[in-house]
């Protein structure tokens, strides 16, 4: 039977470069992972340009090194939560209470023992940086352990598919990826009693032309763009420093249509503003009470950005293939995502 | 009494399956909710302390009043059928080629382990 883990802590003080040491986050997790890719990026010194008076080819130097990252996990309320912060920063969180005062954006009371998540736009911690993670990886079998640290989720896709439960993809730059020796961890992962979320979980209940064609298909891409630089600070063959890029988090989106419908169209040429909202619930209750995880998002200003019907063609069901972009109308916050689970903190 | 309880920092208040290196630890394991040890169908004491020194755990062995233990066993009682569903769905779809088959084998051993073997049955 094959055993490995791998175990992602928040970088709490601030991306990690060769020579950080902490601190982290409260908040470890032992992530159910269905593949987990590290890559060094090594990128040696070549010195074949050079005449040695040799017709071989010479040896190479290590030069510089940029890892990254590549993740793919199903949506469990927990990991889902872990990788939103990830992404978006740490959330507000509060406590339900069972005297009804608390509810999430569609207005289902949350009870006591759970927590509601909320990411409001603009995303991320203030300043510089983004939030960075250190992932520690036991490859158990091979005997091989890994340290990765400062990775950011620079790519996240949260997609649904018909079958094999709805999954997160995240993927992004690293500061530092090292061979360690063994971590001597023991992963403690949420039970298999809780499901991952699923297309059975997912409804659309706004969006524009709604009630006019059927949704097929609903995919979300965040870009939250970083870049690792090297700034000198330290001598390193790995960068030493993940700073925010220049564009804001954008929460951008695929929603195939089952028919071609007129006011998609129309949404689309016009550039038309509408709001939408999405919500996944899992068939598994939160602890002792009866309150389903749920993840729940907003968009205030939605605009399609490409897209158009398909062929016309001697098919009974034509679609339409339409991308989204949430954008902020000046008015309200562009994206509010939320998250209902038994997490009681991400700090 | 003594119970174990999930030492991992930030964990979800959920029951969880722990992996040493030895394999799936029996039972499962929260962190607020302690896991009574030492009666009828549960870990054997000595088995459970040591669980809780080996470093590399996440479990802790805790001394819980006598009115905690029951209300948790009614708490593991009542989770008992959802977790069974839990680990029966999840090996279909394992099975199925749709889900993780290390995974689930791992909590269907902490499932099937949770009630340790008597001596007798052991010869």
């Amino acid at each position: 039977m094959a055993t490995g883990y791998l175990e992602a802590r928040f970088e709490s003080g601030g991306p990690l470069n060769e020579s950080g040491t902490g601190p982290f986050s409260t908040k470890t997790i032992y992530v159910p992972v269905m593949s987990f890719k590290p890559s060094p990026g090594v990128s040696h010194l070549l010195r074949d340009d050079e005449n040695r008076n040799q017709d071989q080819p010479l040896t190479a130097l290590p030069e510089a090194y940029d890892p990254s990252h590549d993740l793919e996990v199903r949506l469990y309320p927990d990991a889902t939560g872990f990788f939103f912060t990830h992404t978006l920063g740490l959330p507000a969180t509060i406590a339900g209470v069972n005297s009804g005062t608390v509810a999430d954006m569609f207005g289902s009371v949350i009870p006591g023992g759970c927590w509601r998540h909320r990411w409001t736009a603009p995303f991320g911690p203030s300043g510089a940086f983004p939030y960075t993670t250190t992932f520690r990886v036991a490859y158990k079998d091979q005997l091989a352990y890994f340290t990765m640290k400062g990775a950011g989720a620079q790519s996240v896709s949260l997609e649904t598919p018909e079958k094999g439960g709805a999954r997160l993809k995240v993927s992004g730059p690293a500061l530092v990826m090292q061979g360690t020796t063994d971590h001597a961890l023991s992963p403690a992962y949420e039970t298999l009693s809780i499901a991952p979320f699923m297309k059975s979980s997912l409804s659309i209940p706004a969006w524009v032309g709604l009630n006019q064609v059927a949704t097929e298909d609903f995919t979300v891409n965040i870009d939250n763009p970083m870049d690792s630089i090297r700034s000198l600070g330290i001598a390193s063959f790995f960068p030493d420093r993940m700073e925010k890029a220049d564009t804001p988090v954008t929460f951008t989106g695929s929603i195939p249509k089952r028919n071609v419908g007129t006011a998609d169209y129309q949404a689309l040429v016009n550039a038309t503003s509408f709001a939408g909202t999405a919500r996944w619930q899992n068939q598994s209750s939160i602890g002792t009470t009866t309150f389903k995880y749920a993840i729940n998002m907003a968009f205030a200003a939605l605009q399609y950005t490409d897209g158009g019907p398909q062929a016309l063609e001697n098919a009974r069901n034509l679609g339409q293939d339409l991308t989204f972009r949430a954008a902020y109308d000046g008015v309200t916050a562009s994206v509010v995502v939320e998250l209902v689970n038994a997490t009681s903190s991400y700090t | 009494m003594k119970a174990l309880i999930l030492t991992l920092p930030g964990a979800s208040l959920e029951p969880h399956v722990v992996t040493a290196d030895f394999g799936p630890v029996p039972g499962y394991y929260h962190p607020t909710i302690p896991t009574p040890v030492g009666g009828p169908g549960e870990l054997p004491l000595d088995m459970a302390t040591a669980y809780a020194e080996n470093p590399t755990t996440h479990l802790g062995l805790v001394d819980v009043p006598k009115g905690d233990v029951d209300a948790a066993r009614d708490f593991w009682s009542g989770q008992r059928d959802q977790l069974r569903a839990g680990v029966v769905s999840a090996m279909a779809l394992a099975e199925a080629g749709s889900g993780d088959i290390v995974r689930a084998t791992d909590e269907a051993v902490a499932f099937s382990e949770s009630v340790p073997p008597t001596e007798t049955e052991e010869t």
